[in-house]
């Protein structure tokens, strides 16, 4: 037998569909730009026949369903992808991050279109040789030592640049590290909202989208895992430390530490190995030694590589041409690149630069630079130049500039360049490749997660259609009715 | 794949972008008329760059040296020119004034006009180039010869009869090598040596007859022995006036080799200075046509990316429905 209004009610379940329906494509459409977004389906089920609320089994088989059930809102995901997406994100925005740290340096040592240490030195070297023809001619070692000045000044200024690019990217540091942290506290709260939600049975759609947000987000400063846990939330880890840990109810605050110039990231007292993401990027050009790293020091060509390089030929170079001058006679002093500086006795007589160190003595033991026991007989003023000779020759020879480098300082200027320029190419062509393969799984994921406006038009034709056509069945069942109430026996009345 | 609005509008947006992108950094390269604008563009082309400039800027400096040099050279041929002129003529003088007459007027005509040759010798001996005394050997900065309270010539404050001499040099690099050894000297065929010594040119020390070698001070001997009116050996002195000439002359003709030595040199360094700048020009050079065409290229491509936006990034089936 069926019930009088059996037909109603699946009418009515077949109205509720289409209106949840239409209730969520608005919802998608509303959202479809909304970053974070997810598209939401609904999740529909048959009622099915059950034969134990029957105390006898039914005598035919024409039992009907009973309509449509609504089980729940979805939102269409695929976590394989997220993760994917969260390490490729972590990957290419180290990259980003390390490649404009790279081409600031970049900026301060190159050399195509702007005058910097290479073209002083060869200037200084030009002096040399002018003032070899023309020795003892105070215009002449004046202009030596204003060329020699001007290649110091360019040292300086090289470096006052690297501190100032320092400087900025730690600060820059510093604004991550609390943004991270801002993240983590938010996660913490969206696994607390989930959890409360999941368990009073409310949908938690939008506060999910909200957290996946936040992973987004985070992945793009340092790698994360994430564990997802049976009550709804999500553990982060990084380099195997709990950063929220919603079984113990509790997350970390990480810290930016400075021990003597090498940053790291702490977390919970313990350093965090950060192996992607800007933090990592940050971290490698503030920390990279390069060659002068020890064995577990930072080995990437960061900034203080370029300062130790610098640094370095500072003091080979004041070395080379204060021992060339000869015993006692400073040209420069200090034996850093910040501190080098054209010595008093040099700024005060131009002519203290060394011309000729030739003495009465024909014996040639007295022709060697360094022999204390020599007195210099002839004056600058005399015009021979043997010395100034021997500082060209020596520019132009093998010099131990660096423990790791032998060459002339011409050579040394250029392999910075070099190193530099290599570097930043790479970084420039691996960012390259890896905001590829970021922009290409965030497609694969867009494709899974996005609104398509088509697919919506259609379920909203869809949804309308099926609304009408319940509301049909209604009138059809209603018009029945009332054929049997009011319109059946009434013959003859 | 399942299509979506935003995959559409944001694939758009940054393919858009990178069109642009490419267009600006092509521009840039065609206004600077650079092949890179940054090391990093090209590091290979950029470093061998940087190596010709480097030799470009060794040119440049070997070229002013060798122009230093070719001056300084210059002016002793001119000057040696004129001393030998002049010992050319003192020999003259001298031939004549022991044969001919015994008129001791003429004789002291004659030991006056030596007289007046030994102070040109002097004065030519003293010449300036700039700044430099271009016969001091290696000490340019103050006139080498000096007479002493008795008469006696001084070579950078040394007697020349008496004095001991060593082999003097002021080197010039013109980029063949220079080298200098462990104990500090300029190797000497490593560098140019512009030095020359005005005791060599002139002559020092005593012969064997104990005649000096000094054309200076020999001029002044026979101009004293003429004064004397004392000829009784003035055989041996004009054979030794005789030798000085030609010694001068051979110093004069010998200054050809050097002259030919610094332009054989800088026609080197021309054809270098050419090759370099050639290389250059290739390696940090654009090649116009080929970039605009590129440029066109790019901005055809810009066109149709925003002419296809309009088209793009609106219809969805919502605009044909009712």
């Amino acid at each position: 037998m069926r019930a009088t209004f059996s037909g109603f009610e699946i009418a009515k379940t077949g109205i509720q569909s289409a209106e949840t329906g239409l209730d969520v494509t608005g919802q998608n459409i509303a959202k479809m730009n909304t970053e974070g977004y997810s598209r939401q389906t609904v999740e529909q089920s048959s009622v099915y026949f059950e034969s134990s609320s029957y105390k006898y089994a039914p005598v035919n088989n024409t039992v009907v369903g009973q309509g449509v059930s609504l089980d729940k809102i979805n939102q269409i995901r695929d976590q394989f992808l997220d993760s994917r997406f969260r390490t490729a994100n972590s990957q290419a925005s180290e990259l980003k991050k390390l490649h404009s740290i790279l081409s600031g340096i970049e900026n301060i040592i190159d050399e195509t279109l702007t005058d910097g240490l290479g073209s002083t030195l060869e200037e200084f070297y030009k002096s040399l040789q002018t003032l070899a023809s023309n020795a003892g001619d105070i215009e002449y070692s004046g202009l030596t030592r204003s060329s020699a000045k001007k290649m110091i000044e360019s040292l300086n200024y090289y470096i006052e640049q690297l501190n100032t690019v320092k400087e900025q990217e730690e600060y820059d540091l510093s604004v991550t590290v609390d943004d991270v942290n801002t993240l983590l506290k938010n996660i913490d709260k969206m696994n607390r909202a989930i959890q409360v939600e999941t368990l009073n049975g409310n949908p938690t759609n939008e506060l999910l989208d909200t957290r996946n947000l936040y992973f987004d987000k985070l992945s793009e400063n340092l790698e994360i895992t994430t564990i997802s846990n049976a009550d709804g939330t999500v553990s982060v880890m990084v380099g195997g430390e709990y950063l929220v840990d919603p079984q113990n109810s509790t997350y970390e605050t990480v810290s930016l530490q400075n021990t003597a110039g090498y940053m790291t990231i702490n977390a919970g007292g313990t350093e965090l190995s950060i192996t992607s993401g800007t933090l990592k990027g940050y971290l490698d050009a503030l920390n990279g030694k390069g060659a002068y790293a020890t064995a577990g020091e930072n080995n990437f060509n960061g900034i203080q590589y370029y300062k130790s390089m610098l640094d370095d030929f500072a003091a080979s170079f004041a070395d080379t041409m204060n021992d060339l001058n000869g015993a006692g006679k400073p040209l420069f002093e200090g034996n850093t690149a910040e501190s080098i500086a054209i010595s008093p006795e040099w700024l005060e007589d131009a002519n203290f630069i060394t011309c000729t160190i030739l003495t009465t003595a024909e014996d040639g033991a007295c022709m060697l630079s360094h022999a204390p026991s020599c007195t210099i007989l002839t004056t600058a003023e005399d015009g021979a130049c043997d010395n100034i000779l021997r500082m060209i020759n020596t520019l132009d020879s093998d010099i131990s500039i660096t423990p790791y480098f032998n060459g002339t300082f011409d050579e040394f200027v250029k392999s910075m360049m070099s190193d530099i320029a290599i570097d930043t190419k790479y970084v420039s062509d691996v960012k390259y490749t890896a905001a590829k393969v970021l922009s290409s799984i965030d497609n694969q994921r867009e494709s899974i997660k996005g609104v398509s406006l088509n697919e919506e038009t259609v379920n909203l034709l869809k949804y309308q259609k099926a609304f009408e056509a319940s509301s049909r069945v209604i009138t059809a069942l209603d018009e029945m009715l009332d054929t049997i109430i009011n319109k059946m026996g009434t013959v003859g009345r | 794949m399942r299509m979506t609005n935003r995959m559409m509008s944001n694939s758009y947006l940054k393919n858009l972008n990178n069109s642009l992108e490419k267009m600006n950094e092509t521009n840039y390269l065609i206004t600077a008329e650079r092949s890179y604008m940054k090391l990093s563009d090209d590091p290979a082309t950029a470093l061998k760059a940087m190596k010709v400039r480097k030799s470009l800027s060794r040119i440049e400096i070997y070229e002013n040296n060798l122009s230093d040099a070719q001056g300084i050279i210059d002016q002793y041929e001119s000057t040696i020119s004129s001393i030998n002129s002049i010992s050319k003529e003192a020999l003259a003088q001298v031939l004549q004034g022991i044969t001919g007459t015994s008129d001791i007027n003429v004789k002291k005509t004659v030991a006056k006009t030596l007289r007046g040759f030994q102070e040109t010798i002097l004065a030519a001996a003293n010449t300036k180039y700039g700044d430099d005394y271009i016969f001091g050997g290696d000490q340019v900065g103050k006139a080498p010869f000096s007479l002493d309270g008795s008469g006696n010539l001084l070579y950078n404050g040394q007697n020349v009869e008496t004095g001991t001499f060593h082999d003097e040099f002021r080197y010039i690099d013109v980029g063949i090598g220079l080298d200098v050894d462990a104990s500090g000297n300029v190797a000497p065929k490593s560098a140019f040596n512009v030095s020359t010594s005005g005791a060599v040119l002139l002559g020092t020390g005593v012969d064997g007859n104990g005649i000096t070698n000094n054309l200076h001070n020999l001029l002044g001997d026979i101009a004293e022995k003429f004064e004397n009116d004392d000829l009784s050996d003035i055989q041996l002195y004009s054979d030794k006036l005789n030798e000085k000439a030609s010694d001068i002359r051979i110093q004069y003709v010998s200054i050809g080799a050097k002259s030919d030595y610094i332009s054989f040199f800088s026609e080197r360094l021309y054809s270098e200075k050419t090759n370099a700048a050639k290389r250059q020009s290739e390696l940090e050079g654009i090649n116009l046509e080929e970039a605009i065409i590129i440029f066109s290229e790019q901005e055809l491509a810009y066109n149709a990316c925003l002419q296809m936006g309009s088209k793009l990034l609106q219809p969805s089936l919502m605009d044909y429905l009712r």
